[in-house]
């Protein structure tokens, strides 16, 4: 990686049209260990209207209290004050700091400035992707286009965690990173979802460079694993060498609890330590990947 | 039936390995003695740590392994692509030690080929574990390269059963 490279930080966005192959999962638990390990500030951003990774480490209350006080996505994508789900503001007042609008996850490291935040997401995402007035969403783009550029300024890691359906916000998110990380289960249809984004991506003539391909194999089954739809990804002349040699297992750990909001490592409880060495197994693959030195 | 088999039958069953694999595993006790599996099932249980080393070098000598597992040598993002490319072209495609070896240096340098135009230096397989030779490949690309490389080989040599919805561009 190149000096300037390494001075703006790399953009991740979490992408596959498919749904349900663990875009979240992997944004929250796996960039959680990435920060650990590299002691590298990282901010994840929600990106998603269903706002699963808002949900995923926050309480609902302490989400309340960060959306009450204008500090989500919508920030960053119009100026305050909030309208209403028809309408853009496209006014140009400044951008926020991505300090100021997002939540610092208050984990001791080495160094206390080594930060790990989350910009929350929001359901009024959802309006753009009702909208056709291509003016007005390209004001939005640039905004974010121009937060995005500001995150990377410090070196920090930034990873977008993006909705599964091919929309404005999908767009964005491609223009935005440098690298596109992208979960997969081993069933037909996900990785049908793969070959789909790859021909969407290689069929938008606007988004140059193309980002970094990394495929991540999630939901492993432990037993009785059929393995010829993970071979037919390995194999494959286009997927196979950015599929990352590491794979994630199904495990109850991962699964969204009904009484818990946090990271699955985080929580004290059986197994913790298995998920943990498979999570910083791919951590590291996906660190190495982005050019990060432990 | 007795009931230790019934167990050994069910630590099988309750294994992710395929009906071709267990088919493997059946055909390499029948062909090995009998004290010997026994040393090597005792040495496996008293040195937990060390399995996927001592299984390795048995499978390659055929014999039961002495002494102390070898300390690792490569990562573990490494290893375990290791143990995998030796799993895809020794066990699945029944290829030997060198002519695996051969076959995946001469893949991974029509690749760095094809992806730097500069001839890359790959080091030639001699009398080493495939194992250790897959270590130095790592030296010169990724795992997951090398991962992707095995089963291209792989599906050279043995057949794989056709998928109803296959990958279309280049997946074989």
């Amino acid at each position: 990686m190149t000096k300037r490279a390494q001075a703006l930080g790399p953009v991740v966005a979490t992408l596959n049209l498919k749904g349900g192959v663990g875009k979240t999962t992997v944004s929250a638990h796996v960039f959680r260990v990435v920060w650990s390990m590299f002691g590298i500030p990282t901010l994840l951003i929600d990106f998603d209207p269903q706002f699963n990774l808002s949900q995923t480490l926050f309480r609902r209350k302490h989400y309340d209290v960060q959306r009450k006080a204008g500090r989500t996505i919508m920030a960053v994508m119009e100026p305050p004050p909030p309208t209403s789900l028809f309408e853009v503001n496209t006014s140009k007042a400044p951008l926020p700091d991505p300090a100021d609008v997002s939540a610092r996850l208050w984990y001791r490291t080495r160094d206390r400035a080594i930060d790990l935040r989350v910009l929350p997401g929001d359901f009024h995402l959802m309006k753009y992707s009702l909208m056709a007035d291509h003016r007005q969403l390209a004001a939005v783009e640039a905004r974010f286009l121009t937060f995005i550029k500001k995150c990377r300024q410090d070196g920090r890691i930034t990873v977008i965690d993006c909705n599964p359906s091919s929309s404005f916000l999908t767009l964005c998110a491609l223009r935005a990173c440098t690298h596109l990380l992208v979960p997969v289960r081993p069933d037909r249809y996900s990785i049908l979802g793969v070959e789909l984004l790859d021909q969407f991506l290689e069929g938008m003539p606007s988004i140059e460079p193309k980002p970094k391909k990394l495929i991540l194999l999630n939901g492993v089954p432990r037993q009785n694993y059929e393995q010829s739809v993970e071979n037919e990804l390995r194999s494959h002349a286009l997927l196979g060498s950015h599929t990352l040699s590491s794979r994630l297992h199904q495990s109850a750990k991962l699964v969204a609890k009904p009484d818990y909001a946090g990271f699955a490592t985080d929580k004290p409880g059986p197994y913790k330590n298995i998920l943990k060495k498979e999570i910083e197994s791919v951590a590291r693959e996906i660190g190495d990947e982005l050019g990060l030195a432990s | 039936m007795r009931n230790c088999t019934k167990r050994w039958l069910y630590l099988l069953a309750g294994s992710s390995l395929s009906a071709s694999e267990v088919r493997d595993v059946c055909a390499w006790l029948a062909n090995g003695s009998v004290d010997d599996i026994v040393a090597l099932v005792m040495q496996l249980r008293r040195q937990e740590l060390g399995v996927s080393l001592v299984a390795e070098e048995a499978e390659e000598s055929g014999v039961a392994p002495s002494g102390p597992p070898r300390p690792a040598k490569m990562s573990g993002i490494g290893q375990d692509a290791a143990v995998e490319v030796a799993r895809i072209l020794r066990t699945e495609s029944r290829l030997s030690a060198r002519e695996a070896a051969e076959r995946l240096a001469a893949e991974l340098e029509n690749e760095l080929r094809h992806q730097s135009q500069v001839p890359p230096d790959i080091p030639a397989y001699s009398k080493e574990s495939f194992r250790a030779y897959v270590g130095k490949l790592l030296k010169h690309t990724t795992p997951r390269m090398l991962l992707h490389l095995a089963h291209r080989i792989r599906d050279r040599v043995v057949d794989r059963p056709a998928l109803a919805w296959p990958l279309r561009s280049g997946g074989r």
